[in-house]
């Protein structure tokens, strides 16, 4: 028999497909797909050479996961025992764990969630805030213009000092004011940051962060000074951030420096640091005043002035005790409590709280929540982000109820064998509904039809004497 | 099974009818992926319209090449094929002569 190599990539689908095929015929089934393989690649001269033949054989031996997957479905007994775990408490608890591992894997180890934690609880800033604009509808904040800033930043006696910030849509790139690092009171991990002598437009100075200089620039240490190109605009790198610096989630590569009168293009904010013992409410007022001694004629010219501490650690806050909850709830479940009722409450409980952790972890990771919540210019945004975060929060709790429901009330299995009962024509005399019973027989849930005017749901619990019907068939060789 | 049959069933049937009497053969005949094909194949030979055998070892010895895994269809098959042609319409297959087939 001619001897023919089977690519790599081709062996090792084969060989997970062959995971799903039921022991007792899985030899016989490698041997027919080893079989048509060696036909593929010996009817057609250049198989597995060239790179296109060997993504097309990939995909003739991806289909026997296919095959794997309808032998493995036809195994009734493995089928029936997947479903026994799969409605079992324990396979919704597990799902949510995957999730958040999920979520802990792409997110590169809950990045945004630990330096969160880190800038609040180990770096405090009492007296940094962001500057935002409340606009006459509702309240509406907005990013505050650079000139005003500028204007507040010299004037200002309640601050010591205020900059602007614009960072890209993307958050690709960012231009601040000449005292933004210094505000922030961050150092840099080699050169300066910017100085007031320091033009934005010749030989535009930039300050890198950490990640864009190891990665796209080699960690060289002699790049202060030189020029580099980011998309076609020539920059002079005056400093490179420390790899610890944070700002409110977002990650530009590129910081350059932006003037009093550009007009600046993303989203708008402006970060000030108060002066001691100064509260921001004082400092609103003073701030109030300057814009309309100078500006009367600008709209908005309320502003606010939100802690930065505060803005940070308000969701890490409010999700520790979510996660206190869960645990104290999982504890209730799986501990010495014994009572059914208490049970099922803890179960709910602790499915719902833990759902919605895992979707704030999973908004805060990937959604920028925090950086949305703060700066000013991108209400809009921050505004739909939260719309459709307590949408999906919202359906999230409406799952684990309608989950809740479909569960036995002592045992917490998913309800099975389903059977139609009643006629829908007949409303009041014959209401119609649906029963599912408890698969271990602790008890049958009739669950009525919508319009009818009988209660929605009914749990009739079974006593010993149906244990029988609900026994597992013992195996008999005829 | 017969009333069941899908059109992907039906035209893998068909093919084998047609003298199509391998995987490989039958998924060239018919130019359908091999992840539609060979789950086609377990439906149909679990609902008894098909059966498969594996050659004899000196056949394919002889021939150099791995042994193969033949379908042939049933009394079965041959009557849900018929059943299926009057819903189905099937492409054209060139038939294969028995001789050949082996």
């Amino acid at each position: 028999m001619r001897f023919v190599q089977i690519p790599v990539e081709s062996r090792l689908l084969l060989w997970a497909a062959s995971i799903l095929v039921p022991s007792a015929s899985r030899t016989e089934w490698r041997r027919e797909w080893d079989g048509e393989i060696w036909w593929w690649i010996a009817s057609q001269p250049e198989a597995a050479r060239s790179v296109r033949e060997r993504i097309a054989l990939a995909v003739h031996c991806a289909g026997a996961s296919a095959d794997g997957l309808c032998l493995w479905m036809g195994d009734e007994e493995r089928i029936a025992r997947l479903r026994k775990v799969l409605r079992g408490p324990r396979a919704c608890l597990g799902a949510g764990v995957c999730l958040l591992l999920l979520i802990g894997v792409l997110s590169g180890g809950f990045e945004n969630t630990r330096r969160s934690l880190q800038a609040t609880f180990f770096a405090p800033n009492p007296e940094l805030a962001i500057l935002s604009q409340t606009g006459p509808f509702m309240g509406q904040r907005s990013g505050v213009p650079p000139l005003k800033v500028a204007y507040w930043d010299r004037h200002s006696t309640s601050l010591q000092g205020a900059s602007v910030y614009v960072i890209q849509a993307d958050h690709r790139a960012a231009q601040v004011g000449v005292q933004f690092f210094k505000l922030l009171g961050t150092k840099p991990q080699i050169g300066r940051f910017f100085r007031s002598d320091d033009l934005p437009n010749s030989r535009s100075p930039a300050v890198i962060s950490y990640e864009f200089w190891k990665r796209r620039l080699g960690a060289d240490p002699g790049i202060i000074g030189r020029t580099i190109t980011v998309d076609g605009q020539q920059l002079r790198v005056i400093g490179v951030l420390r790899r610890d610096f944070w700002f409110l989630g977002t990650h530009p590569g590129v910081w350059t420096l932006l003037g009093e009168s550009s007009l600046p293009v993303g989203v708008t904010g402006a970060i000030c640091r108060l002066r001691p013992g100064i509260a921001p409410i004082v400092a609103e007022q003073e701030l109030r005043k300057l814009a309309r001694q100078v500006l009367p004629r600008q709209s908005g010219t309320g502003v606010t002035i939100s802690l930065l501490d505060a803005i940070v650690s308000s969701p890490i806050i409010s999700l520790g005790p979510l996660w206190i909850a869960f645990a104290a709830l999982a504890f209730a479940l799986g501990a010495l409590v014994t009572r059914a009722a208490v049970v099922a409450g803890a179960f709910l409980a602790g499915k719902t709280v833990f759902l919605l952790s895992v979707l704030f972890l999973g908004a805060l990771e990937f959604g920028g929540v925090v950086s949305m919540t703060s700066i000013g210019g991108t209400t809009a945004a921050a505004g739909m982000a939260f719309f459709w975060l307590a949408i999906a929060g919202a359906l999230c709790v409406r799952w684990a109820w309608n989950d809740q429901r479909k569960r036995c009330r002592k045992c917490l299995v998913r309800l099975t064998l389903p059977v139609r009962i009643g006629e829908g024509s007949r409303m009041i005399l014959e209401p119609a509904g649906t029963e599912t019973a408890c698969p271990r027989g602790h008890g049958v849930l009739l669950t009525m039809e919508k319009n009818s005017v009988a209660p929605k749901d009914r749990w009739f619990p079974l006593d010993a004497t149906w244990g029988e019907l609900f026994a597992p068939v013992a195996k008999t060789t005829l | 099974m017969a009333a069941d049959l899908t059109y992907i069933g039906a035209v893998v049937l068909h093919a084998i009818h047609s003298g199509q009497r391998y995987g490989f053969q039958i998924m060239a005949a018919i130019e359908l992926p091999s992840g539609t094909v060979y789950p086609a194949l377990r439906r149909l030979e679990k609902g008894g319209l098909i059966r498969s055998h594996w050659e004899k070892a000196t056949v394919a010895r002889a021939e150099q090449r791995p042994i193969r895994k033949y379908y042939e269809v049933t009394a079965g098959g041959q009557s849900a094929l018929i059943e299926a042609g009057k819903r189905f319409r099937f492409p054209e297959i060139e038939a294969v002569p028995k001789a050949t087939a082996q």
